[in-house]
């Protein structure tokens, strides 16, 4: 018992003094609202890429539509003009940040968004929205998105985690601690052979972006990080959906006088799986309810295993074929079939 | 669910509220054995189905014993057929999937690869061995059979240890499921320390370690020297990894009035293969000592062979089984034969379990000698395949190229600054026990967990075994 009291006087003095000095190092108030602390900036690139060229159709998606649609190609087959929002490791957290801080903000509106996504990722708000990836969320967000902090963060907290995001300052600063700390022991050992900081993150970055990687470990690699979107929580449709981004993109694209398409592409990381046959039924009558259109390609035959260069992605032959057939679909929804 | 989950930490409060409510045996031991089955049918319903069959077989196997004495061949040889045969079916049955689809396609019938493709239950090979334990003893008439089906269940089941071990043997767990058993604030005081490291070294030490190590074991083509590095890595890794699981299931044990089995004893510290085994994963190389390696002397002791072969093959069999029993992969079988060897070689040239070193130097160097094997022990483990291994190996230049150098100069810093925690409470634990050092080391890592603490920690690494 004794042994346990020093221990909790200790823990106890380590937790008073990190709540003095924490607050003001990382410039913080408590008690605070739950979730992560946004930047001022918001990045309008593609904002301004509409506002000079007017894009009659803007295609939104991660490095699968970058891989799988080209937009050129889409643009002479459709006879409209295209332009492509795909950002590598984005997910509907960034997607509906994109519709509403670049796209419906302009001043100028494209005719069509086409939204290209696979199985349950349009009703997953906490997928890829943490790690290096919030660093991408927050370049397209502004100071305040409370739809954005409530649906990606503070819905998917445990009660535990929302009352340490409140009233905790050390396990509100534990990414800037922890930060400190990794920062010491990456940059240590280089620096004794002469290599400093910047020399150390470009070979991480030339190691870690490199895809010299082995195919077993990629597969597994790729795998582990879609399994996300088939637990049995994320194939629940009628409870994601109100805690997703779409109603919010349904709304914003409707007041816009927006045409949202969403474009289901194929994928070989998850087989035939009825749970997601009976996710994509539900999710295609709540988008026609709410006046949006989906081509679905998720079970295409004609996407055979030799058109994909990985589990996710198309191949170079995969991307021409996969184009023709979104052209022929828009075109279909075009002349009004 | 994992231990270090808020799923768990719900499940858990209610257990343990309800079980300390009812203060009769009978009542808790109904209680602990329906969390048990909730804990792992959580995962899978059919995995709890499993067990209770593969359970009610067992026990009625072993009362079979006892009632029909002339008998107890026939109903062992059942039960090994039962046990092994599912741990061999899920084992192993994903090799030959593939096979399979094949000549059922060739017979007309449509089979998919992916429905052909089964997910082997976690903990299946540890309750196995539990279970096979038992079965033995009662067949060697060194341990009476339980009368009550609720308690061998209980044993079997026991939701702290079901999923990673320790395995423990009937002779100590069962006497504890049948006796009385009250809460004393000694069961906390027992059980925080370990609760604080299992947190420790998972969250901060395993987890922190892993993604470098799964970058470099996920290259293509590393040099020699990024391997190395890896390695190392690993080897911390798996150790955090494991050990932590095991702390937080004596914790738990503790905290329900258990006191269960050690599965670790500073085992890089060993000079010696049988010394390490002697201090790793300790529940399971005392199961195969007494089950596999002993029968297997004895066997070999019979046939009056020549004296380094006779010394040879019961280390070899037992630790082909330690490799089998892991996975059915190539890596596993070679990574148990690569012990057997060693522990063959030490004996060869005189050195067994108890040896001790004469001087520190010549201690230091079988430390090291000792370490080197170890790693490399875990570099066939942690190996995507044996190709990429050997390729590595025998291709791959050893310097690697400049960036490449950086990254193995960080996983080897990482490394080390990673395992000094653990080095620390290792001399803490022996110079200053429960004193003011210890109790700010225990305080200091519990502010690191919560900075480390991260709501999707990945699972165990002996989940999958």
């Amino acid at each position: 018992m004794r042994f346990f009291l020093k221990f909790g006087l200790i823990l106890i003095l380590i937790i008073l003094v990190t709540s003095v000095i924490l607050p003001p190092r990382y410039e913080m108030t408590y008690p605070r609202d739950p979730g992560p602390v946004l930047d001022r900036q918001v990045r309008t690139n593609h904002l301004e890429y509409i506002e000079e060229n007017h894009p009659q159709i803007v295609l939104l998606g991660d490095s699968t539509l970058n891989l799988g649609l080209d937009a050129n190609a889409l643009a002479q087959q459709t006879g409209k003009s295209v332009y492509s929002m795909g950002i590598p490791g984005s997910a509907s957290a960034l997607w509906y940040l994109l519709l509403k801080n670049n796209i419906a903000d302009a001043s100028y509106k494209p005719e069509t968004v086409l939204v290209v996504f696979r199985d349950s990722i349009l009703t997953a708000p906490g997928y890829r929205v943490h790690g290096s990836y919030f660093d991408l969320v927050d370049e397209y967000a502004r100071r305040n998105e409370p739809v954005l902090i409530q649906n990606s963060f503070v819905n998917l907290m445990n009660p535990l985690e929302v009352m340490a995001e409140r009233y905790f300052p050390l396990y509100v600063s534990r990414a800037n601690v922890r930060n400190g700390i990794d920062t010491h022991v990456r940059y240590f050992a280089p620096s004794l052979f002469g290599c400093d900081e910047d020399c150390t993150d470009y070979a991480l970055g030339e190691v870690f972006a490199g895809a010299d990687l082995e195919p077993k470990a990629l597969v597994n690699a790729v795998g582990a990080a879609e399994s996300y979107l088939y637990t049995p929580d994320q194939l629940d449709f009628d409870t994601q959906v109100n805690e997703s981004f779409l109603p919010e993109i349904l709304r914003i694209a409707n007041e816009n006088n927006i045409q949202l398409v969403f474009v289901r592409i194929k994928v070989l990381s998850h087989g035939a799986d009825p749970k997601v046959d009976a996710y994509i039924e539900s999710l295609t009558s709540y988008l026609n309810e709410n006046h949006a259109l989906v081509l679905d390609y998720g079970n295409d035959a004609r996407l055979t295993d030799e058109f994909f260069r990985d589990s996710i992605h198309l191949s170079d032959q995969g991307k021409l074929l996969f184009t023709q057939m979104v052209a022929d679909g828009l075109n279909g929804i075009f002349q009004g079939k | 669910m994992a231990f270090t989950s808020y799923g768990f930490l719900i499940f858990f409060l209610i257990v343990f509220v309800l079980y300390w409510g009812v203060r009769e045996r009978r009542w808790q031991n109904l209680i602990l054995l329906a969390a048990s089955y909730y804990f792992y049918g959580s995962v899978q319903a059919w995995y709890a189905v499993m067990l209770g069959v593969s359970t009610i077989a067992d026990f009625f196997l072993a009362r079979g014993m006892v009632l029909y004495p002339g008998r107890k061949r026939l109903l062992m040889g059942m039960s090994l057929v039962v046990n092994l045969g599912v741990l061999a079916f899920f084992k192993y049955f994903d090799f030959f999937s593939g096979s399979v689809a094949e000549f059922l396609n060739n017979l007309g019938l449509a089979a998919d690869t992916l429905l052909l493709k089964i997910l082997l239950p976690a903990g299946l090979s540890f309750f196995t061995l539990k279970k096979l334990g038992y079965m033995i003893d009662v067949s060697r008439g060194t341990l009476k059979p339980t009368h009550t089906f609720v308690d061998f269940a209980l044993y079997v089941s026991f939701f702290p240890q079901i999923v990673a071990g320790p395995i423990e043997r009937p002779q100590k767990l069962l006497p504890q499921i049948e006796a009385q058993r009250t809460w004393s604030a000694d069961l906390f005081y027992k059980a925080w320390p370990l609760l604080v490291m299992g947190f420790f070294k998972k969250l901060v030490i395993a987890n922190s370690v892993q993604v470098l190590v799964n970058r470099v074991f996920g290259f293509s083509e590393p040099s020699g020297f990024l391997l190395l590095s890896g390695a190392l890595g690993y080897t911390l890794q798996i150790l955090a990894d494991f050990s932590a699981y095991t702390d937080l299931s004596r914790a738990v044990s503790f905290l329900l009035g258990f006191d269960t089995s050690e599965n670790f004893r500073q085992p890089y510290l060993s000079l010696t293969p049988t010394d390490f085994w002697n201090r790793w994963h300790i529940s399971l190389s005392t199961w195969l000592r007494d089950y596999v390696f002993f029968p297997v002397r004895r066997m070999v002791l019979r046939y009056k062979l020549n004296e380094n072969l006779a010394m040879s093959i019961p280390p070899l069999v037992t630790m082909f089984i330690s490799g089998l029993w892991h996975g059915a992969g190539i890596n596993f079988v070679i990574w148990g034969l690569y012990y057997g060897l060693l522990i063959a070689a030490y004996q060869m040239v005189g050195i067994r379990g108890d040896w001790k070193p004469g001087s520190k130097l010549k201690t230091f160097f079988a430390w090291l000698l000792m370490f080197s094997f170890i790693v490399f022990g875990w570099t066939i483990f942690r190996a995507p395949s044996m190709d990429w291994l050997l390729h590595v190996l025998f291709k791959s230049s050893f310097i690697p190229a400049a960036s490449e150098f950086t990254l193995a100069l960080i996983t080897i810093t990482m490394t080390l600054a990673y395992s000094l925690p653990m080095l620390l409470k290792h001399l803490i634990d022996r110079y200053a026990n429960e004193s003011w050092l210890q109790a700010a080391f225990y305080a200091i890592a519990f502010a690191l967990i919560v900075v480390y603490i991260n709501s999707a920690s990945s699972d165990f690494i002996y989940f999958q075994f």
